[in-house]
């Protein structure tokens, strides 16, 4: 709760300073790139201060190769099928956005930088309410289809919403959340990349 | 390529503070700092005319889609594996 507050918060105040000072708004701009590096160079950070799923990589890679090859056909083939009720969307640009995987700050950044802004604005606000409906759906999920679901469901913030999952699914399973996180995070970049040299 | 370097980097170097066995306590506020700083700067790229109610509606759409799409993909792929 306190975590979405200030994600929120700090989404409007940028969104504050750019409607009221676009002078400063521009200055800062520069800072994206060596922030998201930052933010890149601490997910690989955090992933190798705790070795501990290197240990049960192996117990786990099957599961988390197949968990993570699903998430990333299904939202694809999905948002491939919505494009095909909005006809105002092209079929590559819903694969676009389904292409975050939940990552919201990196896939927007991306969008941007490739010139596509309001794809880059559709991208956040999709990825966000994945990773947040998802999350608030946690019980729901494994409910109705089990304890790999949430997993898929989070995509990329399985890490992050590993607790959440966990408290649900079981302890067991926090492990696979990490290695399932690490994999998709690593799929975004490539995938959007890719849907973009694909055109 | 430039980000999957940098978290394979960044893997490195986390490893290697591991093996020196030093703490590290202020990681995760140094991490939640960068996040925060980097949604800031994401805002800064909104232009607020462009978010509306379709933008919003479809956003929602694209999610669940996307959501629902990785499980039912998931669990028929492991009933699929289990026969």
């Amino acid at each position: 709760m306190i975590m979405g507050t200030l994600i929120i918060g700090c989404l409007l105040s940028g969104i504050a300073v750019h409607t009221l000072f676009p002078v400063a708004s521009g200055a800062l701009s520069g800072w994206t790139l060596p922030a998201i590096l930052s933010l890149m160079l601490l997910v690989g950070f955090q992933m190798g201060s705790d070795l501990s799923w290197v240990r049960e990589w192996k117990k786990h890679m099957r599961l988390a190769m197949i968990v993570s090859v699903c998430t990333v056909v299904g939202s694809l083939f999905m948002a491939w099928c919505y494009s095909l009720l909005d006809t105002a969307l092209r079929a590559r640009d819903a694969m676009l956005v389904a292409s975050g995987m939940s990552f919201y700050s990196l896939s927007s950044i991306l969008l941007n930088q490739e010139g596509l802004r309001t794809l880059s604005v559709l991208s956040l606000l999709s990825n966000l309410l994945r990773e947040v409906l998802s999350l608030a759906a946690v019980p729901l999920i494994v409910k109705l289809f089990g304890v790999y679901a949430p997993i898929a469901a989070t995509a990329s913030g399985s890490d992050s919403g590993a607790p959440v999952i966990t408290r649900v699914s079981g302890k067991e399973y926090t492990v696979l959340c990490v290695i399932c996180a690490f994999i998709l995070s690593i799929c975004v970049p490539v995938l959007t990349k890719l849907l973009i040299i694909m055109g | 390529m430039l980000y999957l370097l940098t978290i394979v980097a960044g893997l490195c170097i986390g490893a290697i503070v591991h093996r020196s066995r030093k703490p590290w306590p202020y990681l995760s506020i140094i991490a939640l700092a960068v996040l925060l700083s980097v949604i800031f700067l994401m805002g800064l790229e909104v232009d607020i005319a462009s978010v509306n109610a379709a933008l919003l509606w479809r956003a929602a759409g694209i999610a669940v889609a996307a959501m629902l799409g990785s499980v039912v993909c998931l669990i028929t792929v492991l009933s699929l594996l289990k026969r």
